[in-house]
């Protein structure tokens, strides 16, 4: 390899390694998140006493989603299932989007960037895009659940859109890596 | 595939070394390597005779079909 692509390979693996430490504290974030939303939903449930001085958690756990507010201490076990259940699929799937993004970065800290796996993993990103699209769409649900109020964010099928372009570009880089890696063999 | 490549018979004969005879045809020692590995897809007319100048031999000397012998490489993923 020419020194300057060599070089160019040594930066691609540097980046990818302190972006890999980036999405690594994602993750950690998102478990984080799931902890504190369980946390959040589970003791909101009994009044807390009254006394000078105690904070007041029921004043403090209100809920603002897209203009619509609600307190956690108010909302019915129904519902309260209905959140919790929305709150685990969501972060499931940012866990699940770091987790393919991280082992992406892996791929090209190791300097395989032009591979079969490497196009193979953006595909899996598309995916997870996806997902994250429809578990948006998704949220829109939930004040219409415990407020019955409905409001349009405007945002609309942006995320599974661009998810379902780079699968499309990653299946045309994955047959591209073949042609490259199957060039590579004819000596 | 049935087409055996045989460099490794050819180097001990002329007691040549890998990475010399890679030097000498004017490719790099991994896709000889490739080549002595059986996991090329393909060789050019131009590489193989440069092989057969440096080892003095003829193609038949390094190519040979052996029916049902299917090396099986395994590839990512």
């Amino acid at each position: 390899m020419k020194p300057e692509n060599e070089a160019k390979l040594a930066k691609i693996k540097k980046i990818s390694g302190i972006l890999q430490w980036i999405c690594k504290a994602f993750l950690g974030f998102c478990v984080l998140g799931l902890l504190v939303s369980t946390w959040m939903l589970l003791i909101s449930r009994a009044p807390m006493p009254k006394c000078e001085g105690c904070i007041s958690y029921e004043r403090h756990l209100w809920f603002n989603y897209n203009g619509v507010q609600f307190s956690l201490y108010d909302i019915t076990d129904r519902d309260r299932v209905v959140v919790g259940i929305l709150f685990g699929l969501t972060l499931g799937v940012m866990f699940y989007s770091g987790y393919q993004l991280n082992r992406l970065l892996g791929n090209y800290s190791r300097g395989e960037v032009f591979t079969t796996m490497s196009a193979g993993q953006i595909r899996k990103c598309g995916v997870a895009c996806v997902l994250l699209g429809v578990m948006n769409l998704g949220w829109r649900l939930v004040p219409l659940i415990i407020t019955s109020t409905y409001k349009n964010p405007g945002e609309g099928l942006s995320l599974v859109v661009i998810g379902l372009v780079i699968v499309a570009i990653s299946w045309i880089m994955e047959m591209a890596a073949e042609m490259r890696e199957e060039q590579e063999l004819i000596v | 595939m049935p087409i055996v490549v045989n460099v490794d018979v050819m180097l001990a004969r002329r007691k040549m070394r890998l990475n010399t005879l890679a030097e000498l045809v004017g490719i790099t020692a991994q896709n000889l390597s490739v080549l002595k590995t059986g996991k090329a897809k393909a060789i050019r007319f131009s590489t193989l005779e440069r092989l057969c100048e440096v080892l003095e031999c003829e193609p038949g000397d390094l190519l040979a079909y052996e029916k049902g012998a299917d090396i099986v490489t395994v590839e990512n993923g």
